[in-house]
């Protein structure tokens, strides 16, 4: 006969309880050499396809399959950025030694005209996402003048503001403010119940219930509303910079344009890129420091 | 007990009355009256634990949730220490099914989190909220989110958040409805292990009978339909309690006969 093994699951606290406690979370960062491989070269394998474009289009080019004034080869481009980034500036013409110059002011514009609409669209999306009076007074609104292209707005904006900065500062802002606003009050308004439950009957008071739970809780749905203002953000100074203001990039490439310029269109369009890359790569490394609760969800 | 509570001694406080209690939900898309709660009376003790069971529906949530403080009856009469509820508080702790963990917050910012809302110093909430892990084993788990936790851990957590904030009132909706036997089993062990340190009243809903005669003083058996109470059976076993005793099998028989009454209408 078998021995039945005496019970012993006596249970006091302190000693570590049953099997469920051995459910060990692997970290990025500790994990083996072979699972770090494996993703490098997944991240490889993205690299891929532009190195086969940009191998074509040079191939493409030297072998004269189209005419160099349509498509200039990678290398000329490369050149005329050089010039663009190096060149001795002239008073003549902006294609040498401005690229720094015009860059930053694109970038400026950018951060400015994000930074009020982002911020606009952040307390007044919280503001309608958890007051009830707030949205039905705010919603019709918003959810009216949203659907107005942006683009369509810069005629109205030159005319109030002239060809000058606030013009393109009041579109940027206008148009990254509208993501944040409908993401944050989407956030907010899905606040759980429980949570905020769980917050009142641990001693939060109610006026703090917004900064205590409902932010933390709408912070994912804040930050896909930020990314999304962000790249509008770049696609309206673009295009505020063809009509509306003197200099940056936008000004480059519609410049270039009239001048048939190829090679620094294809530079200004790349440098845009670069830059609305990055600055979406900085933003979604901030909130992940802020999510790590909720790692992977917004990373990609 | 002490029947003139002033708050000074929190052993003494955390009784609970409750006369003809009723709640009434309007259903804005069926345009009916929905009856939650039909009459609920109800004297419960200063650290006495009561466990309410009843079939779904019969109320014991919404009954919980007006002590809590979350709705409000429509009538009748419901005093802490004599005083009416006013709304949520530190006062009375919630334990509830789905944990209500803050997600965006680490284990030990979970449990510490009533301290620091209440005003005590990050420091000393620190060390508090560490020591309560520690009683449940939970101390090398602090910098984990809860979604790194499994259910069980979770419940944990949500237990000692509660404790860390000394309430006079545990109040618990079903918390262990949602674990495997086995870790609710063990879960039930540690709840009474803490509670006989520190005595508080405590509330416990659930629609398990024998969860509810391991565990109460005494069994609260609701009625469905009216909601109100139907019987109340003091659990005269000393603890721990063998689930296996012809004595515990006897308040077994008697809870299940009387419960399978409500719960068959309900399905026919």
């Amino acid at each position: 006969m078998i021995p039945v093994p005496e019970e012993k699951v006596v249970q006091t606290p302190g000693i570590p309880p049953t099997k469920e406690t051995i459910a060990v979370h692997l970290d990025r960062r500790s994990a083996p050499w072979r699972v770090r491989i494996l993703g490098w070269t997944a991240k490889l394998r993205g690299l891929v396809l532009p190195i086969a474009i940009l191998l074509a289009w040079q191939l493409i080019t030297t072998r004269h399959l189209v005419e160099a004034a349509f498509l200039p080869a990678p290398s000329e481009v490369a050149s005329a950025w050089w010039t663009w980034m190096f060149g001795e500036p002239t008073p003549f013409t902006w294609t040498q030694g401005t690229f720094v110059s015009f860059s930053l002011m694109s970038m400026k514009r950018v951060f400015l005209g994000f930074a009020i609409g982002a911020s606009l669209g952040l307390a007044l999306g919280i503001v309608i996402g958890w007051y009830r009076v707030a949205s039905d007074l705010v919603d019709p609104l918003i959810q009216g003048l949203r659907p107005i292209p942006m683009t369509a707005w810069l005629p109205f904006a030159t005319l109030v503001f002239g060809v000058q900065e606030p013009a393109a500062i009041y579109l940027i802002a206008m148009g990254s403010f509208f993501p944040v606003v409908v993401n944050t009050a989407a956030g907010a308004r899905q606040t759980p119940q429980l949570l905020v439950r769980a917050a009142l009957m641990l001693g939060t008071k109610p006026y703090k219930v917004l900064l205590r739970v409902v932010i933390p809780s709408a912070m994912p749905s804040i930050v896909t509303g930020l990314r999304l203002g962000l790249g509008i953000a770049w696609v309206l100074v673009i295009v505020a910079e063809m009509l509306a203001v003197k200099g940056g990039l936008g000004f480059a490439v519609w410049s270039a344009y009239t001048f048939l310029r190829m090679d620094l269109i294809l530079a200004a369009i790349v440098t845009m890129g670069i830059y609305g890359w990055t600055t979406d790569r900085l933003l979604v490394l901030g909130s992940n420091r802020i999510m790590r609760w909720q790692r992977g969800l917004v990373s990609r | 007990m002490d029947q003139h509570a002033n708050g000074t001694n929190p052993r003494a406080a955390g009784r609970i009355q409750c006369r003809q209690a009723q709640k009434i939900f309007y259903d804005i898309n069926r345009h009916e009256e929905v009856v939650a709660l039909q009459d609920m009376t109800i004297d419960i003790d200063a650290g006495e634990f009561v466990a309410v069971i009843g079939p779904s529906g019969c109320g014991k949530t919404t009954f919980l949730n007006i002590v809590a403080g979350f709705e409000f009856q429509t009538a009748g009469q419901i005093t802490i220490d004599g005083k009416t509820i006013s709304g949520p508080g530190p006062d009375r702790g919630v334990v509830f099914q789905d944990y209500a963990l803050f997600p965006w917050l680490s284990v030990l910012h979970n449990v510490r989190y009533g301290l620091v809302e209440r005003g005590i110093g990050r420091r000393q909430a620190d060390e508090t909220a560490t020591r309560w892990l520690k009683q449940v084993g939970l101390e090398a788990f602090g910098n984990k989110y809860p979604h790194e936790l499994s259910g069980g851990m979770r419940q944990r957590v949500a237990l000692i958040r509660v404790l860390a904030n000394e309430p006079k009132i545990l109040l618990m909706d079903e918390p262990f409805a949602a674990l495997d036997a086995l870790t609710r089993s063990v879960l039930q062990k540690e709840l009474l292990a803490l509670w006989e340190r520190t005595h508080q009243t405590v509330v416990f809903v659930t629609h398990n009978v024998d969860e509810a005669i391991y565990l109460a003083d005494r069994m609260v058996i609701m009625s469905h339909r009216p909601s109100r109470v139907k019987e109340v059976v003091t659990i005269e076993l000393e603890r721990p309690r063998d689930v296996t005793s012809d004595a515990f099998n006897q308040y077994r028989r008697r809870a299940t006969k009387s419960l399978e009454v409500e719960v068959s209408p309900a399905i026919n």
